[in-house]
């Protein structure tokens, strides 16, 4: 069984920002090459590297982003390389790249000309703000677009500075976004054989992660504000942060809008470990629902109370106990979890999530798996991260027809 | 002209994930008809913003944002007859998506084996907390949960601080575009073959990808990062800077030498920013705190626009919008990102618009949300065939549910 997008090819302009689109493409079957100066993609200086030894060839958000891509080295910015990548955009059914808005156009790669190299080719741009208007051609790093796409001020404790992910988060939805566009773009190619120009703005992208918040002003005209470690329930917030013996967890204060199952499973929990408190006592906490939440000052007042009975039961146990504890008793409970705990996780484990890559000399790693499972066409099971120029040869050979020799002249003119 | 005029989908799914990700298809065209109860009311028409802040079961923009481009099909599954009306609707579908816990779509009688005899062309996708298989496949949850999960909570906050949850639930927002790929592409496979199939997404297993270089790390170096607040692990500055006025702040970074050259001449050439500790990124990156609260000190006396417009050129620099800053925002303007559609119940609201554009295609959103079971009997009608009696029947039952207007 073929993964779903095995016929196509897609040529993979990218830096860092856009790493990801491609990898994902490459999930699905497509034949992903990236095209690198010589000497190599520059973001592949950056660490974390394999063991801490800073090299180009064991970076490691390299080797997760790019992995299943073939690479070829190309200098885009002779005329010679501006043929070639013009021969191979000719043979690909997609183009993504990440480059700052007008530099291909300023190498006359512009769309009329990449249209004529291709007329039903899918060209996709991922950029901060997308290729057009008044912040196009502004520096932006992930800190600056968290900020800019209004999910930062959201984050963060009451009284102190809004706070973003401390992981780059802002490239890698929008080069997710890029994906899923550049298929549908394909759809449509194919289908009509009419390409077309899509141009993904991150900032945008990231403010889709403000759930209900974008809406506020216009409907309640009112901004809502940073909740720290709480849920926000109409003007009411309730802290669901709790620490336990080795770290922290979370809890959901309701199971649904009308179901309290959660917090009664709670109290009955807290009640064998601890006994019920005078003022808990008989307490309707069959009534804490969202609904009653958002409304009813008593039920706020008591799951207050409620709460800090069970922070005490929290306290008693460690993470992986109250998270086994929770899915025994369908509670609405999460364990805080590191990297580390991730990688243990028996569900994640149970579903062979993680896969080991074979990268040669430098022995097997482990990677996050797949995404999606398609029954018919699953996800391609691809190799390990291309080094620099690995595929030239066989890209510029077999694709393009270059005889050896002219292989050879076009590396000796450094621009392959 | 619309990508996929034509594409028939039943969204099933409510919440977060499967909402999100049939609108996509509806953006782009597909007829989505979006099942809703008042029986079981989903949670996002119970909660804000409410149209002038009054609560109203059709009243949120939370459901309608996710909901825009779909007709709404009121449907209370607790009957037999209105099972049977989801099945034939899965007959009609290319598309089928639900988000229930696993196990409840073999219940209803509406399993993928059972439906792809009848339908072989049938994408179904179930997407749910862990995936459909596994031991915790059935454990219930919320995209906040998962943030913790996932990790995205152990690495937020202030180094040294408590761990904090990334606003909302977080990793729907992630899950959602690896949901929409796999049907775009299962949408693409059919294309060719004909053939349909089934997907399974677990919203831990998607949300991860956001993650892929820091997981690496910890399996290949044993390190597990954690929150270390605004800052960067080797340029500074790298920070939110407090402005003029109240919960007002600034981005601001400074990646190289350029850079901080850049801003030492926008800051006027202050004596403390000659002073060699701040010479080299790794010195400015050892005195952070220092640097922090020199940088502060100057920040407070603009107002976050005027910074803006005097750094932007030269750094990286982002206003910390609050949600009104994103309506002024000049380039959410330019890109006409808010769309103002005519709700039945709530009238004029604005909807988000597409993140990308798409140079030859419309696929801003095709029509404001439906208030719940406003297409009911059209849908019924024109998709399923069934007659005005039987259609009065199943809504005499309780079966199917109709908005009425008050």
């Amino acid at each position: 069984m073929d993964a779903p997008l095995s016929p196509y090819r897609c040529l993979d302009l990218t830096d860092w920002r856009g790493w990801l689109c491609g990898k994902l493409l490459a999930d699905l079957g497509m034949d992903v090459i990236k095209v690198e100066p010589p000497g190599g993609d520059p973001g592949r200086r950056w660490g974390p590297f394999l063991h801490d030894h800073s090299d180009a060839e064991t970076c490691l958000p390299f080797w997760f982003q790019n992995r299943g891509k073939r690479s070829v080295t190309l200098n885009l910015e002779t005329p010679d390389g501006q043929s070639l990548f013009l021969e191979l955009v000719a043979q690909a059914d997609c183009l993504v790249e990440s480059c700052e808005p007008g530099y291909l156009a300023s190498l006359g790669l512009d769309a009329a000309r990449l249209e004529q190299a291709h007329n039903a080719l899918v060209h996709t741009s991922i950029t901060a703000f997308g290729s057009h208007g008044p912040y196009a051609q502004l520096p932006a790093t992930d800190l600056t677009l968290q900020a800019l796409c209004g999910h930062m001020y959201l984050t963060g404790e009451p009284g102190q500075p809004p706070v973003r992910v401390s992981a780059p988060q802002a490239f890698p939805h929008a080069a997710a976004e890029a994906a899923l566009d550049t298929t549908i773009a394909l759809y449509h190619a194919k289908r009509t054989g009419c390409g077309q120009h899509v141009d993904v703005s991150a900032q945008l992208v990231q403010m889709r992660s403000m759930m209900n918040a974008a809406q506020f002003p216009a409907l309640e005209q009112r901004n809502i504000k940073r909740q720290g470690n709480s849920f926000e329930l109409g003007e009411f917030r309730l802290k669901v942060v709790y620490r336990c013996q080795n770290g922290f967890i979370t809890i959901m204060p309701f199971s649904s809008a009308t179901d309290s199952a959660n917090m009664v499973a709670l109290r009955d929990w807290a009640h064998e470990e601890l006994g019920t408190p005078a003022h808990l006592e008989g307490a309707p906490i069959a009534e804490l629902n969202l609904f009653s939440l958002l409304f009813e000052p008593d039920k706020q007042a008591l799951i207050v109370a409620l709460c800090q009975h069970l922070a005490g039961l929290f306290l008693r146990h460690t993470k992986e106990e109250l998270y086994q504890g929770a899915v025994a008793r369908r509670i609405l409970l999460a364990p805080i979890n590191t990297m580390a705990d991730i990688m243990q996780d028996r569900q994640l484990n149970a579903r062979e999530y993680f896969m080991t890559v074979d990268h040669g000399p430098l022995g097997q790693v482990t990677y996050p798996g797949p995404w999606a499972r398609l029954s018919a066409t699953p996800l391609a099971n691809t190799p390990r991260a291309p080094r620099i120029g690995e595929h030239s040869a066989a890209v510029y050979g077999e694709l393009l027809g270059l005889a050896p020799q002219r292989q050879l002249l076009l590396q000796q003119l450094h621009v392959i | 002209m619309r990508i996929f005029e034509g594409i028939k989908v039943w969204d099933m799914s409510w919440v977060g994930v499967g909402p999100l990700t049939a609108r996509y298809l509806g953006d782009h065209g597909a007829t989505v008809v979006h099942m809703d109860s008042a029986m079981r009311p989903d949670l996002l028409r119970m909660a804000p913003p409410f149209k002038n802040g009054v609560f109203g079961i059709n009243n949120s923009m939370f459901f309608a944002d996710f909901n825009c481009s779909k007709l709404g099909l009121g449907l209370n599954l607790q009957k037999e007859s209105a099972r049977r009306v989801a099945y034939r609707m899965a007959l009609w579908a290319d598309v089928l998506l639900e988000s229930f816990t696993p196990g409840t779509m073999a219940r209803l009688g509406l399993s993928y084996q059972d439906l792809a005899q009848e339908n072989p062309g049938l994408i179904m996708l179930s997407t749910c907390m862990q995936g459909q298989t596994g031991p915790l496949a059935s454990y219930p949850g919320f995209g906040n949960l998962m943030a913790a999960l996932t990790g995205f909570y152990e690495i937020t906050g202030m180094h040294g601080g408590e761990p904090l949850p990334p606003y909302g639930a977080y990793t729907d927002f992630i899950t959602q575009r690896y949901c929409a790929l796999a049907i775009c592409a299962a949408l693409d496979v059919k294309r060719r073959t004909g053939k349909g199939q089934y997907i399974d997404v677990s919203q831990y297993e998607a949300a991860l990808q956001n993650l892929g270089p820091e997981l690496l790390d910890c399996a290949c170096n044993g390190r597990a990062i954690t929150r270390i607040g605004n800052a960067d692990r080797h340029s500074a500055p790298h920070g939110v800077y407090p402005c003029a006025g109240e919960d007002r702040w600034i981005a601001i970074v400074c990646r190289d030498e350029a850079e901080w050259e850049q801003l030492r001449k926008m800051m006027g050439q202050p004596a403390w920013a000659t002073e060699s500790c701040f010479a080299t990124r790794a010195g400015r990156k050892d005195h952070e705190d220092d640097l922090n609260r020199h940088i502060a000190q100057w920040t407070a006396g603009f107002e976050e626009r005027e910074l803006f417009h005097m750094l932007a050129p030269h750094l990286p620099v982002g206003i910390v919008h609050d949600q009104s800053g994103l309506y002024t925002d000049a380039q959410v303007l330019y890109r006409d990102f808010f769309i103002e559609m005519d709700h039945t119940v709530m009238g004029k609201v604005p909807y988000t618009g597409p993140q990308a554009t798409f140079s030859r295609v419309d696929h801003r959103p095709t029509k404001a949300s439906p208030a719940l079971g406003e297409d009911s009997r059209l849908v019924l009608e024109k998709f399923l065939g069934l007659s005005a009696d039987e259609i009065e029947t199943l809504i005499q039952e309780g079966a199917v549910e109709v908005f009425e207007a008050s």
